[in-house]
């Protein structure tokens, strides 16, 4: 029950959200938070469970046919993610309160935040792996509605579109990868599957879940939709950019440890990712100016180094990810809320214009500088916990490892102090003149986070014992002892290395930046690309649709009829003869009119000649129908022959006269009409010289009466055996009315407003 | 525009009549006989554009009382409540149920095919008066003939306006 409410309460809110807004004002922030605030405590109250090893579980019916199953199990790695999520989450939703202030868009932005947590939730706690992917894909899409928050700005939908398109295509390939892997287990849930790298499936089925988890990790070379996806409002930014959601890839993978992990590609593959990952980090870095970007960019190494440790798989590097884990959500999310905060209070991110907030924030900056100093891994921190388990951690699988996560450390010291030091304690500026301290909504959860990380940081055996310990466990590895202080060893020399050449760096940063090589900016890569499709798209359409109906016409029935020939020439379908020689002789007689109409409709040069040619044409079928007893079909044929001919005749008033004046267009009219008469031809005698199976005429014909209550078989087909696709047909029929109302309509109002759109040589469709 | 043919218009005060008849019978018998809603449609739409041409198409507007693509809407929606019946009797979307009554020698019979059908005939003369009737209200695309400032819909392969 309490299971089932972690994922209730947030949706419920959600619904609610514009409405409860609007009625509650300034109070619907708190009632959100607490919202989180309760599922956090159920979280906690089920963990005890997952911890002796008995996880809550739910079961219920979804899709059976399709394996979805609505299945949840709180294991004790799930419950960690959870906590997590519940617990930025409520102080996300206080301080969005207080940073959106009376903005009218807090309603719904507090409300996808809340449908985001859920389907966080749902990612983290899911067992069916098609229900993690639903939950997966919540994600993403409530990701591209809250970048996109601030949708009259172009660069904010740019940003959304980038996220949207690479998690969605990620997300695609992630789809692929868990259906491989349910179908080949034999079962959807997690908690049942078997390890199967030795299935053969299983490689392909590894390199499509990591592409939906680089994706969604920011990991290379996907890394640059986070940066773009700054423009979001800070609270969001915090929440799901840095806190939550990116981590989806890294818990994706902790999770698929047991199932693909002895796979020979695992290793190689994540570390080597994680190091490309880190390399553009540490590169990109020390010319970042922007407060957020900064920010971002030392998220996306932090997630390498989640990455590159279970990629290398032993307990030590699974026990060190799931601390940096917690760390980073510690930590990063109060940085983010400290740039928001700056940003509010001087509304300004950019490095260069911000300085000496100390005395006029004081709170924030304390803050921030707590936040910091786990960034940087100074003991206590929980942050330098983390830092040392995974030098360690990278040290036993290869030195250059740790030499890299060295490096990013050193990356980490620069961006703390560009972000803390230089807007506290720098050259003040008169930006700083009007600042002020932020409201407690924003203060309290910057405070009460960022100091999560110092009280955990001193107490590691209640870390190992009831967080970290149980969590390891039930990704099946064993996890080893935590503390903070395990004597002067290398791991501590390095990490002493990076903090004091960090330093360095930091002193020395203009020249750094300066000798850092500008990199091929993603987004303009992604825009080449995206660029690239939409005007081969333009190109095509330019082609296929130049405003020329003939033209239209033309194109389509040739394409078809050379496809259709083809089928036939390579599947070398048989004619049998005999079928033309039992044709009746008032069927000849009938096809002679008929043959004789359309080749007077082909030569005809005027219209009106053609559209009699080709209306006597039907009547020559409606005639064929009667001499073959089918006089509903004959009815039918009959009408529409004369409705069309009145229609067309009534059409063709509007057009300006014309008259094939040019031998070779009605060669080309007289070719096309053959090779369609020809195609049709060849394919009516190969359909009637093939027995492929049964015809299902006569069951129609014996059941019309006994079970369609009708002696007419052809209506009863239509209105009772086949009613759904009449419905369709219908719907299709209304559809096309539509579209003829518009036209016209739309047609007048151009005439009305720039007639000389009608009277040039238009090349362009008109839009 | 030119008046109507004077012919068109008196035989039009005896046709239409007849064509409304005429579908409506083809409607209702069309379970059992040659007919049903789709031909009876199309003759419902031939009263109507024979209006359209031998008085005005706002006569035409007139005779239907709706606006076309009510009718088109209204035809959706008792097709839809026609399958809908199927459902509340515990069966498939668009399963028939049929009410049958035979009182000595008048047989009657109803079921939701003919209320479908009669949906269906509701969009057929819907749809194809908006055909006939926003085309032929529309004003005409190129009132000079002369082609002084021909729209050249279909003509790119050099349609010469001819001087009729």
């Amino acid at each position: 029950m309490l299971l089932e409410l972690t994922l209730a309460i947030p949706v419920l809110l959600a619904v609610v959200a514009p409405l409860a807004w609007r009625r509650l004002g300034a109070w619907w922030p708190r009632v959100a938070s607490l919202g989180a605030l309760t599922v956090f405590v159920f979280l906690l109250l089920m963990l005890p469970d997952a911890i002796l090893g008995h996880p809550q579980t739910v079961t219920r019916e979804w899709m059976p046919q399709l394996g979805v199953t609505f299945a949840l199990r709180a294991d004790s790695f799930g419950i960690f993610m959870a906590l997590i999520i519940s617990g930025i989450g409520w102080g996300i939703m206080s301080y969005a309160g207080g940073y959106l202030g009376k903005d009218e868009r807090t309603g719904s932005i507090t409300g996808w935040l809340l449908l985001f947590m859920a389907a966080m939730i749902g990612v983290s706690v899911a067992d069916n792996i098609l229900m993690l992917f639903v939950s997966w894909e919540m994600t993403s899409f409530t990701s591209f509605m809250l970048i996109g928050t601030n949708h009259r700005d172009e660069e904010s939908r740019v940003g959304a579109k980038q996220a949207l398109l690479v998690t969605a295509i990620g997300g695609l390939a992630l789809l692929g990868g868990l259906v491989i892997l349910g179908r080949q287990a034999g079962t959807w849930n997690l908690s049942e599957m078997p390890a199967m790298h030795d299935h053969p499936f299983a490689l392909g089925a590894f390199v499509l879940i990591c592409l939906g988890a680089f994706t969604k990790s920011a990991q290379f070379p996907f890394s640059f939709w986070l940066p773009g996806a700054m423009r979001a409002p800070t609270p969001v930014s915090a929440y799901l950019h840095s806190a939550t959601m990116v981590k989806a890839g890294v818990f994706l993978l902790a999770r698929m440890h047991h199932v693909l992990g002895e796979l020979p590609a695992w290793t190689p593959t994540l570390v080597i990712t994680a190091a490309a990952t880190m390399i553009l980090v540490i590169l990109a870095v020390p010319r970042a100016t922007d407060l957020k970007a900064l920010l971002a960019y030392s998220t996306i190494g932090a997630l390498a180094i989640m990455v590159g440790l279970i990629g290398i798989g032993t307990d030590k590097s699974m026990t060190a990810m799931v601390v940096f884990l917690l760390a980073h959500a510690c930590y990063k999310g109060p940085l983010f809320l400290v740039a928001g905060s700056i940003d509010h209070a001087v509304h300004s991110r950019d490095i260069r214009r911000l300085g000496g907030l100390a005395q006029k924030m004081p709170v924030t900056i304390v803050t921030g500088v707590i936040a910091g100093l786990s960034m940087v891994g100074i003991p206590p921190m929980l942050g330098f916990i983390a830092k040392e388990y995974a030098l360690g951690a990278g040290m036993n699988y290869a030195p250059w490892v740790a030499g890299l996560i060295t490096v990013l450390a050193m990356a980490f010291v620069l961006v703390a102090a560009n972000v803390i030091l230089i807007p506290a304690f720098g050259k003040k500026r008169e930006l700083a003149s009007h600042a002020h301290e932020a409201p407690w909504s924003m203060r309290v959860p910057m405070v009460v986070i960022s100091s999560l990380g110092l009280i955990l940081g001193v107490s590691p055996g209640l870390l190992e014992r009831y967080i970290v310990g149980p969590a390891v466990t039930s990704l099946e590895v064993t996890p080893v002892h935590l503390s903070l202080w395990h004597g002067w060893n290398l791991p501590l020399l390095l990490s002493t290395a990076a903090v004091f050449w960090g330093g360095l760096a930091f002193w020395k940063r203009t020249a750094l930046g300066a000798f850092c090589p500008a990199l091929p900016s993603g987004p303009r890569i992604f825009d080449a690309i995206w660029n690239g499709t939409v005007g081969f798209g333009r190109n095509v359409t330019r082609i296929l649709q130049n405003g020329s109906l003939t033209m239209y016409l033309g194109t389509i029935v040739v394409v078809a009829c050379v496809l259709l020939l083809s089928v036939w020439i390579i599947e070398a379908a048989p004619i049998d003869v005999d079928v033309v020689r039992k044709v009746p002789i008032i069927d000849v007689i009938i096809a002679a009119v008929i043959a004789v109409s359309a080749v007077v409709t082909a030569l005809a040069r005027r219209r009106l000649p053609a559209i009699a040619a080709l209306g006597a044409m039907g009547m020559g079928v409606t005639l064929f129908f009667l001499a073959s007893q089918a006089p509903d079909l004959a009815l039918t044929q009959f009408l529409v022959e004369i409705l069309s001919v009145v229609i067309l005749v009534i059409g063709f008033r509007h057009l300006p006269d014309f008259r094939i004046t040019k031998k070779r267009y009605q060669i080309g009219r007289v070719a096309i009409a053959v090779l369609v008469g020809f195609t049709m031809s060849v394919m009516t005698l190969v359909a009637l010289s093939t027995d492929y199976a049964a015809p299902i005429s006569a069951w129609h014909g014996d059941n019309a009466l006994t079970k369609g209550h009708g002696h007419n078989v052809v209506n009863v087909i239509l209105v009772d055996f086949r009613g759904f696709d009449t419905f369709g047909e219908i719907i299709v029929l209304g559809i096309a009315a539509l579209g003829v109302g518009v036209l016209v309509g739309s047609l007048q109002k151009l005439r009305k407003h720039n007639p000389e759109m009608l009277s040039g040589n238009t090349k362009e469709p008109v839009q | 525009m030119k008046l109507p043919s004077i012919i068109l218009r008196v035989m039009q005060h005896w046709l239409v009549p007849l064509l409304v008849v005429v579908s409506l019978f083809l409607l209702l018998r069309g379970h059992d006989e040659p007919g049903g809603g789709f031909a009876g449609g199309l003759m419902a739409a031939a009263a109507v554009i024979l209006v359209a041409l031998a008085e005005t198409p706002t006569e035409a507007r007139r005779l239907l009382r709706l606006h076309p693509t009510t009718l088109i809407a209204l035809g959706l929606l008792v097709a839809l409540v026609a399958g809908l019946i199927g459902p509340l009797t515990g069966k498939a979307f668009l399963t028939a149920v049929w009410l049958k009554a035979d009182v000595g020698l008048f047989y009657f019979k109803a079921g939701t095919p003919l209320l479908f059908d009669i949906g269906v005939y509701l969009v057929v003369v819907g749809a194809v008066s908006t055909f006939a009737l926003e085309i032929e209200e529309a004003a005409p695309l190129a009132p000079d003939r002369t082609g002084a400032t021909p729209a050249k819909t279909d003509s790119v392969e050099g349609g010469a306006p001819s001087k009729s």
